[in-house]
């Protein structure tokens, strides 16, 4: 126990010590600054090999549908001896059973866990069809430099929710229009100019060379392939079985291909019209992954506005009918587009609009499209316009993705 | 919580209002010049910002408005999750986020933490009480300026709103309603707390709101800056009327402070008509910035403070709040003052401001770190920070000051060279230094004060009960010496005469007027008291051992001799924490620590309610690191007199007073009479040491400081008090011996260990006040049974007689237990040579084997002390 303060205080007491202190410090820390950055670069250096989940090409497959994308890439990645990894969200992808020497396949899980996996993912290029990119729950990694976007289907980024591809740094595209809508937004939204190149359609490719392949079907009746998209301004949601129940009055073949999603968000809807026909022979009912079977039957096909109708127009040279529509364009990328983009021209060029008041009279409307040569002379034009570069989009997208690997790993 | 939130935000505006008022105040310009003059630099110094937050808010109306069809059409269109998501992506896209929406409500909540600084500083502002201004007959009531029949309606708030109002119009033109309603509403808001509020905070408060109409106004106006400074100078001519012709020196000189203060506005003025220049990494410099701010931080909150406590961490103890505790307080005042606000500032500024800002902190570190280093010796200081011995005036003209200029100087140089050269990296490379400097400082300053403040708590506080520890005997013989920590014995004949009661009481008592004490402070003058003449300095230079060795021996000697001769022996609070008590231990004597024992008695039974100096402790605790900050030059200023710019005169108890007062009040209450040995007893006071007024004329420690109407130098009525209070209470426990028979087999010996430097004898010349006061001890003995009323002795004595006294007629050939020398009092026959040059207060003190050097100063003195003839002064020693 010290004795009570006598109160003589030097303030000056811890000044000296002070001083020697900021010395000492001083000293030590200009000694150990070269062998601090000796260490800090040996522990880096070190690092650099540890950094074993680098991977420098990743394609991520987000689910089935886009399988048909996916397996053209991949056999042109095996084809040039370039080493990728494929992660997919599909336990069952057939890809991952598919042998391979240079890709490496992994099934990463679904949802939030893949989105986990690939927002650490360590990468000089990241390949995906999924929309939403760092909008939604799949949030840009950064250890990633670069994402790359392939398209699936004829269309552009349009027709995507809003901000869609914004956080991709190149787009893979059919034609050069999309271009010049891509340029068109980009600058209305003050972003950074994204890298474009248009390298046509890989699913249309990969589908025109399955039908080569596929029997020429040829059923005595007529075939219709009614082929909705989903949401309250599809067919069923918007006019029920009205368009059906008129088809059902001639003894024709009546597919029914709904949209993947309608079985999910629209069951109620689609139970119901199912048990309607349910002992109806002629009504024909196609949930295959698929589409290109029925497409092949169909004589002619009936829809909305999903993308199915330039499936069928460019692979088998028919127009098509299509229901009237109201978009609500608030929610697509096409808000921020100023003017139509080239599909409004194009469906009127190739296909035939039916209007509710017309319903009565489908059955001469339909007979009247199938052997409409003015409409199937517009989609053989239309066609050279709009899908670009026929045959090679996989060639392309590697070519692409291989060079900007090289250039980023520099 | 809600305390660490007030120091961070209002405190430092607070306190910068509360500086600005006492510095105005005393140009004398009149209480209204004063608030307005105040209300005039807040708001100026306030201004850079709020101009900033208007911009942003401006901006903020503008992208709003930009992106709200889009926002609308979002909001519309999706739902959830997806809503916020979409949202959340569209913002990002326009560089904003939801949070920046606070902006539009920006400089509103700024105002916040500027109106409840006023308010707080001006509703306990105790100066304004009664005071009048104008019409306004009282600034601490409502004015109530109309009166209709029986209700009184106070106009000034109406003014004041009127001001708001119409202020807000210009501030507001071109706005919606919608958004002019929130300032409509503050300004109600504003009306109704006011309204019944001092109408001193109302003046205040609608001067800054005619201040802000005419910034508005000029804001609006095409040459702004010039129809500023027209009304700059306007208000500086209007005060230069106003002011004594006397004051204007204080005023040139606070005006230079002013400046400096402000100096951010106007290096924002300079960036204006300077050239750009090249900024490189502005990330760097927002770092650097702030590190900075840290720094000052804990160099102005952590390094001084802890220095200053573990020079002493007991001064700091007290029974509700640990010095760690009170650490608390300049760290959270600091956050705000160097860290929050400047911040805040820094945001609202443009790149160029910024840059000066970081300028500016970063010389403000390295002349703080230069000023820790260079600290100059300021003395004794009291657990208030007030310092015993002010001598600020002498900064100005001593080498300390040119030292102190240049090393400012030169270290703002050269920082600024640094900078300029863009030597960002090197200059965080020396912040991060510092750092870790401080926190090895902090460590070691801190790491002790815990461990000492545990166990003071277990012994002292614990146990603060009145149990006898004197125990005199009845038929031996008691030998009781009074040690009074600087007692000033000129005082003595005066307390006599005026308590003359006090004659009857202190009977058979000689009073030894012609005394000298080898050194005035305790540390080499308490030695020789209790071991005499071997222990003087000049005698402790001539042995080899360590200082402490020797000090030990001399305060130790005249116990230990009584111990040999079989006396009991009871020491009580023997000073210096350098192995006293192991020795002692070993004699089996217990140095027993009882000063601190008795303050929480007293608290309870008469303090109820007053503050022992912690409010003082909170208050000034930061302000004193400042004071060590500053350049040499400012320190008076912000020193103050020890009242840091304080208006309202905190009333607290010396801790010092407090504990060594109530020792001596509970003294008869801890004596009894059961020993059946011969006594020895030792204790050591401090009360005509300690700080503070007592109540006349009786002089009790009330808390209330009432002091005797005559015309004296404060200090000399101070330690008049303390002085006088210590004989009253000694004159308690006299008249317990006299009532239980004990007054005649009792030898008392009350003596002091030094004079006082602080006081001075009116009827002494100026030479004797100088050099004999301070060295000038108590010296007041009563023999075994000697009686009648006191008597005085002129002859020539010393305090190292002290031992020779006590055991005069006791001891026959009394020996040194030490040295086995004989104890005699021949040395001062032939003079005193008293040792004036040591400054060494502090522990090093007892590192060294030798007191004093070659050529060390002495004076010399011999015979009759108050006659000059018989001083010989600055006499150079010549070591054998």
């Amino acid at each position: 126990m010290s004795a009570p303060a006598f109160a003589y205080i030097d303030p000056a007491t811890g000044s000296m010590l002070f001083s020697i202190i900021i010395g000492i410090v001083a000293t030590v820390f200009f000694l150990l600054k070269s062998i601090f950055y000796k260490l800090y670069f040996i522990l880096t250096g070190y690092n650099k090999k540890l950094k074993t989940n680098y991977i420098p090409i990743v394609l991520y497959n987000e689910g089935k549908k886009y399988d048909i994308c996916f397996e053209p890439l991949l056999d042109e990645f095996e084809k040039k001896k370039t080493a990728i990894v494929y992660y997919t969200s599909e336990q069952d992808d057939m890809l991952l059973n598919k042998q391979y020497e240079y890709v490496k396949t992994e099934f990463i899980g679904y949802g939030n866990k893949a989105y986990m996996k690939l927002s650490l993912l360590q990468a000089d290029i990241c390949v995906m069809t999924t929309p939403g990119l760092d909008v939604y729950q799949l949030k840009r990694s950064k250890a990633v430099k670069h994402y790359c976007h392939i398209f699936h289907g004829i269309g552009d980024h349009c027709d995507y929710r809003l901000f869609g591809l914004d956080y991709y740094d190149s787009l893979m595209i059919i034609n050069k229009l999309n271009g010049t809508y891509i340029r068109e937004i980009e600058k209305k939204r003050n972003l950074k100019p994204k890298e474009f190149v248009v390298s046509g359609s890989l699913d249309l490719d990969k589908m025109s060379e399955l039908i080569k392949s596929m029997p020429k079907e040829k059923s005595k009746k007529v075939t219709i392939l009614v082929a909705p998209t989903w949401g309250p301004q599809a067919i069923f949601s918007k006019y029920g079985t009205l368009i059906i129940d008129e088809l059902l009055k001639e003894k024709w073949n009546i597919i029914i291909r709904p949209h993947p999603q309608s079985l999910i968000s629209e069951k109620k809807l689609i139970e119901s019209i199912k048990s309607k026909y349910n002992n109806n022979n002629n009504v024909i009912w196609d949930t295959n992954v698929n589409n290109l079977i029925s497409l092949n039957k169909a004589d002619i096909l009936i829809s909305d506005f999903s993308g199915i109708i330039f499936d069928y127009a460019f692979l088998f040279d028919k127009p098509f009918i299509y229901t009237e529509y109201d978009q609500n364009r608030e929610i697509y990328d096409y808000s921020d587009l100023g003017h139509d983009t080239w599909k409004t021209e194009v469906l009127k060029k190739t296909g035939f609009e039916l209007k509710k008041d017309n319903f009565k009279n489908i059955v001469n409307i339909i007979n009247k499209t199938v052997n409409d040569k003015e409409k199937i002379k517009n989609v053989q034009e239309v066609k050279k316009v709009i899908w670009q570069k026929q045959g090679q989009a996989a060639q392309i997208i590697t070519d692409f993705v291989i060079s900007k690997q090289k250039e980023l790993s520099r | 919580m809600l305390e660490t939130l007030y120091y961070i935000t209002i405190y430092p505006i607070q306190l910068i209002i509360e500086i600005l008022f006492n510095t105005v105040y005393y140009w004398q310009i009149g209480i209204g010049l004063t608030i307005f003059v105040v209300s005039l630099f807040v708001n100026l110094g306030s201004l850079p910002m709020f101009i900033s937050a208007y911009k942003l808010q401006k901006k903020e109306r503008d992208i709003q408005e930009e992106m709200a069809p889009k926002v609308k059409s979002i909001k519309a269109n999706f739902k959830g999750a997806e809503k916020f998501m979409i949202l959340s992506t569209y913002y990002r896209q326009n560089n904003y986020h939801p949070i920046m929406s606070l902006r539009i409500s920006l400089s509103l909540l700024l105002e916040i933490p500027f109106f409840t600084a006023a308010y707080l500083f001006f509703s306990h502002l105790d100066m304004l009480n009664g005071m009048n201004w104008w019409i306004i007959k009282d600034l601490a009531l409502p004015d109530g300026l109309l009166k209709i029949n029986n209700v009184t309606i106070n106009l000034l708030p109406i003014l004041m709103t009127i001001f708001n109002v119409i202020s807000c119009e210009i501030y507001m033109k071109g706005f919606k309603f919608k958004e002019k309603v929130q300032i409509y509403a503050l300004a109600f808001v504003f009306l109704i707390i006011l309204y019944n509020s001092p109408s001193g905070l109302v003046l205040y408060w609608t001067f800054n709101n005619l201040i802000s109409l005419i910034r508005s106004f000029i804001i609006k106006l095409k040459k702004s800056l010039i129809c500023l400074s027209a009304f700059l100078l306007f208000i500086i001519i209007l005060i230069c009327i106003k002011i004594p012709s006397y004051r204007i020196p204080f005023l040139l000189v606070d005006f230079f402070m002013l400046f400096i203060s402000f100096s951010i506005p106007v290096y924002i003025f300079i960036d204006y008509i300077k050239n750009p220049r090249n900024i490189v990494n502005i990330k760097l410099i927002n770092k650097l910035f702030v590190f900075s701010a840290i720094i000052l931080v804990l160099l102005l909150s952590v390094v001084i403070p802890s220095n200053l406590i573990s020079s002493s961490p007991l001064q700091f103890f007290n029974e509700t709040c640990s010095p760690i505790k009170l650490l608390y307080y300049p760290f959270v005042q600091a956050i705000g003052i160097f860290l929050f606000w400047p911040v805040v500032f820094y945001y609202f500024m443009p790149k160029k401001t910024k840059i000066s800002m970081l300028f500016l902190f970063q010389i403000f570190v390295y002349c703080c770190i230069f000023s820790i280093l260079t600290v100059p010796d300021m003395g004794q200081i009291s657990s208030v920070f007030v310092l015993l011995n002010q001598n600020f005036d002498g900064f100005l003209t001593d080498l300390y000051s040119l030292i102190n200029f240049i090393g400012f100087g030169v270290t703002a140089i050269i920082i600024s060279i640094l900078i300029y050269k863009n030597k960002l990296q090197l200059l965080t490379n020396l912040m991060y230094i510092i750092l870790f400097s401080i926190i090895i400082i902090s460590f070691i300053n801190l790491f002790k004060i815990p461990n000492i403040y545990k166990e003071y708590k277990q012994t002292i506080i614990s146990d603060n009960n009145l149990k006898k520890q004197i125990h005199l005997s009845k038929t031996n013989k008691n030998v009781i010496i009074f040690l009074l920590d600087r007692g000033v014995s000129y005082f003595l004949p005066m307390i006599f005469n005026e308590k003359t009661e006090l004659k009857e009481i202190y009977s058979g008592f000689t009073y030894f007027p012609n005394t000298v004490s080898y050194y005035p402070y305790t540390i080499l003058a308490l030695p020789s008291v209790l071991g005499g003449y071997e222990y003087i300095p000049e005698n402790l230079n001539k042995r080899k051992e360590s200082i402490k060795d020797k000090t030990t021996e001399g305060l130790l000697m005249l116990p230990l001799l009584f111990k040999q001769n079989n006396w009991s022996i009871s020491v009580f609070d023997i000073p210096f924490d350098i192995g006293v008590d192991k020795i002692l231990n070993k004699y089996e004597i217990e140095n027993k620590k009882i000063l601190h024992k008795y303050q929480n008695i007293y608290k309870k039974e008469y303090l109820q309610n007053i503050d022992t100096g912690f409010s003082l402790q909170k208050r000034n605790f930061l302000l004193y690191s400042f004071m060590v900050f500053v350049p040499a030059v400012f320190k008076d200023k912000i020193y103050d007199n020890g009242a840091y710019n304080a208006l309202n005169k905190t009333k607290t108890i010396d801790q010092e007073l407090l504990m060594s007062y109530s020792e001596l009040y509970y003294l008869p209450e801890i004596t009894d009479f059961n020993n059946d040995q011969n006594t020895f007893t030792f204790v050591y006071n401090l009360l005509p040491h300690s700080r503070g007024y007592l109540e006349y004329p009786d002089y009790v420690l009330t808390g209330k400081e009432v002091l005797n109407n005559v015309k004296e130098n404060k200090k000399n009525i101070e330690s008049y008090h303390l002085n006088m209070a210590s004989f009253l209470l000694l004159g308690n426990f006299i008249k317990l011996l006299k009532e239980n028979n004990v007054y005649d087999n009792t030898k008392i010996i009350i003596v002091s260990d030094h004079g006082s430097g602080y006081v001075n004898n009116t009827n002494f010349s100026s030479m004797i006040n100088s050099v004999l006061i301070p060295f000038n001890p108590i010296l007041f003995v009563k023999d075994f049974n000697a009686k009648g009323e006191y008597k005085t002795d002129y002859t020539f004595m010393t305090n190292a007689d002290v031992p020779s006294i006590a055991i005069e007629n006791i001891i026959d050939n009394p020996i040194n237990p030490f040295t086995n020398k004989k104890i005699t009092n021949n040395q001062k026959n032939n003079g005193a040579l008293l040792f004036v040059e040591h400054k060494k207060w502090n522990i090093d003190h007892f590192n060294d084997n030798k007191v004093f050097y070659k050529n060390s100063y002495f004076n010399f003195v011999k015979d009759n002390v108050f006659d000059e003839k018989n001083w010989i002064l600055d006499y150079k020693y010549k070591e054998e």
